[in-house]
This record gives structure tokens, sequence and C-alpha cells, in this order.
């Protein structure tokens, strides 16, 4: 069956016969082969012109751009639907305000707006009832509810759920199946999900979102006594103004000096117990001409089990993870009793 | 029964956000859920369809933005052509990470909630947001929180219940599943030796299985890396300069406030540390093969800059992916307290996780800023199985530094190239060993001629050309770089066509690390700026009253002034960037 192309025409049209024969050439040259027909839109409108039934593939609607203010009413959206088929497509100066009265007759709003799309047979879309002015968060059955374009809603659907009231319906469990049908239909809008292409146009305002009154129910308080001791936390925060960053790092360079004790007690011993190496390395250097000399700072190696080892809790030789307040080994690693131990870039200073 | 799959997305700029969420994940896997855990960009959206129950984490950044590893995902959500009930299949609750003296608290997670909301998805218990400001810590929020998810949780999976074990305790808990598997072809191939870590560097591909890489990093040459403060300065900060080597992505092209991306590697003798500690010598140099266990929640791998190295073995892993040198997470810890076997260590990693250890975790972990490590060499018992690998390590995350040059045309002589001023991270806590940023340790590494990965990262916000009111550059430091790199922009500009410009900057001596003092000083001289310079250490700018940037700026209040109420001029307060 051979379908046909409908121009309708905006009245004010009729002053501007240029931009009409322009048009119908460039419709009859895209689509060459369907028959093109021609009403004003007011005698649709008024039900004196009656459109055929699943006739056109393309109604175009060519109006000043004034005209984009005056909106369809429901009669002659839903015989535009009726006139085109299936796969047709409505397109041209698409009034404002109206994706929504496209959407109750039956049609698909592309994504852009500047169409609108009769579902093909097997997208099963069936029109919604006209008095249904609030469809938000109903269901029905069997029924995907396509395109409530959210923007062109009046409200802001399901804002209000509340979905701790729900918490003892039976409602509460989650499908563990979602309806494939239902699953498709939904699919549609992730195609493309992962372009960026779209222009801040086509994206819904974020900051208009704070003041969604789904934001004003209360919120979970904090968990009270949840540090260690009950006591208010102590953590220097990224731009601490109050002193305890200072306090922190006075803390550490105490550590940093108990540490220096500890470890200048070692090098002393391990010095010692080296005395021999030197003097062979004195020896090695006078044939050699080059200077060897043990620096403490060099020693990278060292004995751990001299001094110290028997912390009373014998915790000293673990990490810091184990180790308790005040312990002079925090902050030095983990060693095994009786096993020297790799200070490996410990001497290094900045 | 039926599946009890659990999505938790989240939107983390520094990790505390990340962290957050794969602690939860972990935890509902032992509880018996199918938990999936994603950063909200990392996840294909149509998967929204295959979960009824979503959790979000997300802090806040920048201006009440949504982070970074969510933006994509984000924009997706705020189509204005989605429907309003794409989402009513969904039970979500979410969780923000904020802090109060910011204006923009929590803005983030506010708006994904009123979104999900708006498409349809539908609450199942309050939502929070935490405080870093209140005195009880972030961690108290989340705590309270997730006790009243796992009141709720049940509830959405009935007759199920038997199934699901609320306390779980994890010092006792049987090891869980891992994510991958890491398969070491040691008779198949043989032993690799091309151990040129820079090479080897170069060659970062996208995997099967490896979602979207927003950024393919291009090939910078290293022109130079020179110290830029005074010798006896305790600072070292380097001014590095790269010439874009290949076409990928067209020629160089960027603005003030631009950053570079680059993408560090472990130091050798950290890589060789690790490998010796866990015995993992035998194995570390033959193909690797990693392959992801779909026996457990799918997870997608985001590698940063594209992809794994081509030549991956268990040592180029470490080297360039894996951020052993990062400070341990709760989810650190309550991973890898699946693998010792000692009783002892394995209470205390639990211990170490619980929300009311905070404290102990802060002084064991973030104070010192201890390594992984540095914790893997203190539990001597840990030996971590080489499948868990990617579930217990997090990725080296790239580093991004501001750009401080101005962008060069095409007819001139040092086109497609670009500047840095970094500020290399030295410092000492309790450890005895010297802390060291992984990336401006790795930069102090290169030579001229060397060739690395960067990609330009374009900020959202940029100087209108047309604009020529006075602007007021105020910075300290390092943050010199996009003052630079504005400046530089506007003296290539007709006179006439230039903004007045005046230049506060924080610095500590006047010969020591006034960056890019000289070229402050002849612009002056020029007549093109004015310069206020604050000198902290300087005994006579000190006597002047001028220690800060702050007081400099209330003394020539005048001038400040003028410059607003006449022309209508443009603050400009830059934050140190790293």
């Amino acid at each position: 069956m051979s379908s046909s192309v409908l121009l309708l025409l905006h009245p004010l049209m009729a002053s501007e016969p240029t931009t009409v024969e322009e048009t119908k050439k460039k419709l009859q040259s895209l689509h060459p082969n369907e028959h093109l027909m021609q009403y004003v839109i007011d005698r649709v409108a008024s039900g004196k012109q009656s459109l055929p039934e699943s006739t056109f593939s393309l109604v175009y609607y060519l109006a000043p751009d004034g005209a984009r203010k005056n909106k369809f009413n429901g009669p002659l959206t839903e015989n535009i639907f009726q006139s085109l088929i299936p796969s047709g497509v409505f397109e041209g100066l698409i009034p404002d305000d109206c994706n929504v009265l496209a959407i109750k007759a039956g049609f698909l709003v592309a994504q852009d707006g500047t169409k609108w799309i009769k579902p093909s047979k097997q997208d099963a879309v069936v029109p919604l009832k006209r008095n249904t002015t609030s469809t938000a968060g109903k269901k029905f059955p069997g029924l995907p509810l396509f395109k409530k374009n959210v923007e062109n809603l009046t409200g802001t659907p399901n804002l209000t759920d509340s979905g701790s009231e729900n918490l003892d319906d039976d409602n509460d469990s989650v499908e563990t199946e979602m309806d494939t049908k239902l699953k498709q239909s939904k699919l549609i809008y992730f195609e493309n999900s992962d372009s960026d292409e779209l222009t801040d146009e086509e994206l819904y305002d974020e900051n208009k979102l704070l003041d969604s009154p789904g934001l004003s129910k209360p919120l979970v308080g904090p968990l009270k006594n949840c540090g260690r001791t009950g006591k208010k936390r102590r953590r220097a925060c990224k731009d601490c103004t109050c002193g305890l960053k200072e306090e922190e790092e006075n803390e550490d360079k105490q550590q940093r000096s108990v540490q220096d004790e500890l470890l200048g007690k070692m090098l002393q011993k391990t010095v010692k117990e080296v005395g021999k190496t030197e003097k062979q390395a004195k020896k090695q250097e006078q044939k050699t001409g080059k200077v060897v000399k043990f620096k403490p700072e060099e020693m990278n190696e060292i004995d751990f089990t001299v001094e110290g080892k028997k912390g009373g809790c014998g915790s000293c030789s673990l990490g810091d993870a184990f180790r308790c307040d005040g312990c002079p080994y925090l902050g030095l690693p983990a060693f095994k009793p009786g096993q020297p131990i790799s200070l490996e870039g410990m001497a290094q200073d900045i | 029964m039926a599946s009890r799959k659990i999505l938790i997305l989240y939107g983390s700029e520094t990790g505390n956000a990340q962290d957050y969420a794969e602690t939860l994940s972990l935890t509902y896997r032992y509880q018996g859920y199918q938990a999936t855990v994603s950063a909200m960009d990392d996840l294909p959206a149509s998967d929204l369809l295959d979960y009824h129950v979503l959790l979000v984490i997300c802090s806040t950044t920048g201006q009440g933005e949504i982070p970074r590893n969510a933006r994509h995902f984000w924009r997706f959500l705020l189509r204005k052509s989605l429907p309003g009930d794409l989402l009513s299949h969904i039970r979500f609750s979410t969780f923000g990470l904020g802090d109060s003296s910011y204006p923009q608290f929590n803005w983030a997670i506010r708006k994904i909630h009123a979104r999900l909301l708006q498409l349809g998805a539908k609450e199942f218990c309050d939502r929070g947001e935490s405080d870093e400001q209140s005195s009880e810590g972030s961690e108290a929020y989340f705590a309270a929180w997730t006790d009243l998810i796992a009141k709720s949780l049940p509830k959405l999976f009935p007759g199920d219940e038997s199934s699901i074990k609320e306390n779980v305790d994890f010092a006792n808990a049987e090891t869980l599943p891992p994510l991958f598997h890491l398969i070491v072809e040691k008779n198949k191939f043989k032993r690799l030796t091309d151990l040129d870590v820079k090479n080897i560097a170069l060659s970062r591909v996208a995997v099967a299985g490896s979602s979207r890489s927003d950024r393919i990093p291009s090939q910078f040459e290293v022109v130079s890396v020179d110290r830029i403060t005074a010798s006896d300065h305790f600072q070292d900060v380097r001014r590095v300069i790269l010439r874009k080597k290949d076409q990928t992505g067209g020629n160089l092209r960027f603005s003030s406030g631009d950053t570079l991306a680059l993408y560090p590697t472990n130091e050798k003798s950290d890589v060789d540390k690790l490998i010796e500690i866990q015995g993992w010598e035998d194995v570390a140099d033959y193909p690797l093969k990693i392959v992801p266990n779909h026996v457990e929640a799918k997870r997608s791998l985001s590698i940063p800059g594209g992809g794994f190295v081509k030549k991956l073995t268990l040592r180029s892993l470490i080297t360039h992916h894996l951020d052993i040198m990062s400070v341990p997470r709760r989810s650190f810890f309550l991973q890898a307290s699946q693998f010792t076997s000692d009783k002892r260590e394995r209470d205390k990693l639990v211990e170490l996780t619980r929300l009311e250890e905070t404290q102990q975790l802060y002084d064991y972990a973030n104070r010192p800023r201890r390594s992984i490590l540095e914790t893997v060499q203190e539990f001597f018992t840990l030996k971590i199985p080489l499948d868990y690998l990617l579930d217990i390590f997090p990725l080296i995350k790239p580093r991004l530094f501001s750009i401080s040059s101005r962008c060069r045309q095409a007819d001139e002589p040092d086109y497609n190239s670009l500047e840095l001023t970094v500020g290399i991270i030295e410092y000492k806590t309790i450890i005895r060993r010297i802390r060291r940023g992984l990336c401006t340790r790795w930069i102090k590494t290169l030579n001229s001629g060397d060739v690395i990965l960067g990609s330009v990262e374009h900020s959202r916000s940029k100087f209108r050309d047309d604009d020529k009111t006075p602007i007021i550059l105020a910075y300290t430091g390092t943050g010199v770089a996009p003052v630079k790199c504005f400046v530089e922009d506007q003296m290539k500009q007709e006179k006439s066509q230039r903004r007045p410009m005046y230049i506060f900057s924080g610095n500590r001596y006047p010969d020591k690390d006034f960056l890019y003092g000289d070229l402050w000083k002849e612009l002056e001289k020029e007549g093109a700026a004015k310069i206020f310079p604050a000198f902290s250490r300087d005994p006579e700018y000190v006597k002047k009253g001028c220690h800060y940037v702050f007081d400099r700026l209330y003394q020539e209040k005048k001038t400040v002034n003028d410059a607003f109420s006449e022309e209508t001029g443009r603050f400009l307060p830059l934050r140190f960037s790293r």
C-alpha cells in the first residue's frame, strides 16, 4: 500500500506562497513516490476537514514561528496520529508544550523534540486515556509507560514518594525479574548512553534539583559514641587552623627524637662490632687510594636485638599496629628478634 | 532462591567515597548478597535495568559538582528525554560525603538523590549526609546509615532471610572468591627479560573488559626538568617542560586552569621489596593473563590511561598499575584480614576496619602516611594470593598538574610544548623513612629525552576572551601555574587589549622560592601588571606586616576595591593544586 505526505498549513501561510512552494518542492524531493496533499490546519482542527486514517507517512506542519505558542488540542493531535501509518512521522513546527498531548495520543516524542513518531506495531503502545492527568508512579499492568517527558509534566513525578512509608507493604519486596517487555521498552533510553554529545539544552538543569521536595525528609543522624573512647575525635583537617596540626607535628618530632636516641645507641654498638671491618677497609683504602669510610648513615643493617629489645609488653618487635602508645619503637619497622633489619632509606634526609 | 543482587555506585574524588563503597560491598558479599561495586562512570548505564536495589555513595567536588569519575553517568541521568518511570524498578538509598564549611555542602548527592526520585526510583530508607566538620566525624554518619540499611535490606528480599548472615564475624569468616583470576603463563612462555620500565610504560592498551577510557593519553618528550627553588631551600620545585610527540588527539590545545594528567610508576626498589616479601620472585616475570571471575558479581575494571601495559607480568602490573605506596584504607585492611594465618594479626586487621576504631586507623595509617607496602611488611603472615591482587590493591591514579605556560601557536618554535611547575612532595612523619609523593618522586627520575604519557584535562571554567575588566590573581607557592599561564596569554595580546592585572603572590623568601619572580618583575617594569608579593619568612616583609597573601590583600584594599567597583573586576583565588 502506498502512503502519502500531508502538508498542514497555518492560515497565515497564504501570504507567503513562495515558502509554501519551496516546502512542497522539498517534501516532494524527499518523498518522490508519494502523493502530496495539503490542508489548512484550522479546518482540520475545527473538524470541517477530516483526515483519512492510516494514510500518511509524513505530516508536515508549516507555520510562522510565532504560531509555536498556539497549542494543539487533543482531538487534533489524535486525528493526526490516526492519519499516520505506523512509523509515520509528524514534523515541521512543533507547538510548545504539546509533547504530553502527543504522548497521550500515542506518539513517541523524539529525544530532540523535533518530531513525533507513531510507533510501529511491534512497539505495541497503547495510547493513554486523556483524562489520566497524572500518570506518574501508577502502574498499568503490561503497559509500558512511554515517554513521560519529565520536563514537560506539570508536576515533577514521584518526588512525593516516600519509600519508608511503604516498608510494610507487600509491594516492598523488589521484583526479582523485571517484565522482559518492560525492560525492552526501557532499553531504548539507554541507547548511546556513552555519548556525551548532548548539549546543555538537552540536559536537565541540575541545580534545579536542589529544591526538590524529595530532599526535605529527615536525614540519618550520626551514631553517638562512635569513637574509640567516646571522646571527640582527634584529627587535623586538611586546612587545619585550630592548632591541632602543629600539636601533631610536635608529637611527631618528639617521637623522632626518641627514635634518634634509640638508633644512636644501637649504632654505637654496631659500629663497635664492625670496627674490625673498618680497619680492613682502611687497608684497602691505602691500596686503592680511594676513601672508604663507614658513616653511621651508611649503616643500613642494624642489629635490633641490642638495647631495649625486652619491652615489658613483648610487642616492641611487632609493627606499629601492635605497639603501645608511647613505645620508643613507634615509627620503626617491625623486626624479628635476633635478626638484623634493613633500615634502608632511613638515614636519608630531606 | 532468586538473586540477591545489590548495586553499589560511587562518585569519588579523593577515594573516601570509593572506600566506603568497597567496604560495604565486601561486607554484603560476606553476608550472602551479590554485591556489585563500581564507579558510576565504569558502569554501562543500561546495567541499571539489571538491579532492583541500588546504593549510591558520593562526595562533592569543586563548586557543588559531581566527582570526575561519575560525570558521564550523571550527564546520562540528566537527559531530558528520560521518562519519569525509567527507574521505577529500583529501590535505593544514598549517602553523601561532605564538609559543611563549604557552601555547596553535599550538593552532589542531593542532586543525584532528587534525580533518581524523578526517574521513578523509590527510597527504601532514610538517606545520609556526613559532615567532616562535625565532632563525630564522617564515620559516625556512615555507621548510622549502614545500620539502617542493614535493617531494611532483608525485607527487600523476602523469603530469603535464612541465607543472609546479618552479623558476620570477619575474623573467622570464610574467604570470598576473587573477582579476577590472574594466570601466570609460566609453562607457555619464556621468562621475560625486558625490564625497561620507561618503555613498557608507553605501551598501555585497552583490554577487553576494561570499561570506558575517557582519556587516551599521548606521548610527550621530556625537554627539561629543572629545579627552580634555591638549592638550600627545603622545598624542591621543578619546572618541567614537555613536548607532545605524537598526533593522538591532534595538536596541543589548552588554556589557563587546564591540567596535564601524568601516569607515574612505582620505584623499582619498592616493587622488588613487595615481590620479595610475598615470595613472588619465581612468577614475577612471566606473561600474566587477567580474566574476570564471572561466578562472582561482575565488575568492570577501569584502568587509568587506557588500559594495562602491553607486556603484562606480575612485575609490570605492580610497577605500572598497583598503588602499593598509597595509604591503606579500610577496605584494604578488610581484604587483607582474609589472608593472614596468625590470629593476632587477623584480629588486628579486622579491628582496624571497625567504624568505631576510626581513630586507631587514622593514627596507624593516615597520620603517619604509612604505605600499603609498609603495612604488608609489618604483618608477617600476610600472604596475598595472586588472584586477589586486583581486589586488594588500589590502582594507581593519574596525577593532575596545572599547566603553567601559555598555549603556543603553530608558527612559534616551541609549538606543542607545555610547562608544569611541580612541587616535589617530601616530608617526615613518625615513620623513619621519608614520605615521598609517588608521582613527584617519579618526576625527579625523569631525564631530558625520556618519553612519557600524558593527557590534557580541560577545566570547566574558562575566561572569556572579550572580558577586559581588571583581574586580581592571588596564589601561593606552585599555585602560580595557572596564573602564569593566564598572564602569558594576556601578554601575547595587543597592549590595549590586555586586562589590568594585579598579582598577589605568597612565598617564603624573596631569594629562594619566589617562583618566576624575575618574570613578574619584568612585567611590572613594563607596566603590564602590578605585583604584590608577600614573604612569610623574610624579616623585612614580616616587619611591614606582609606575612601572607591575605595580609597583602588587606594592605592593598584600596587597589582591590577600586578594581572591583570601578570596572567590575574579577577576583581569582587560586588554591595550590598539585
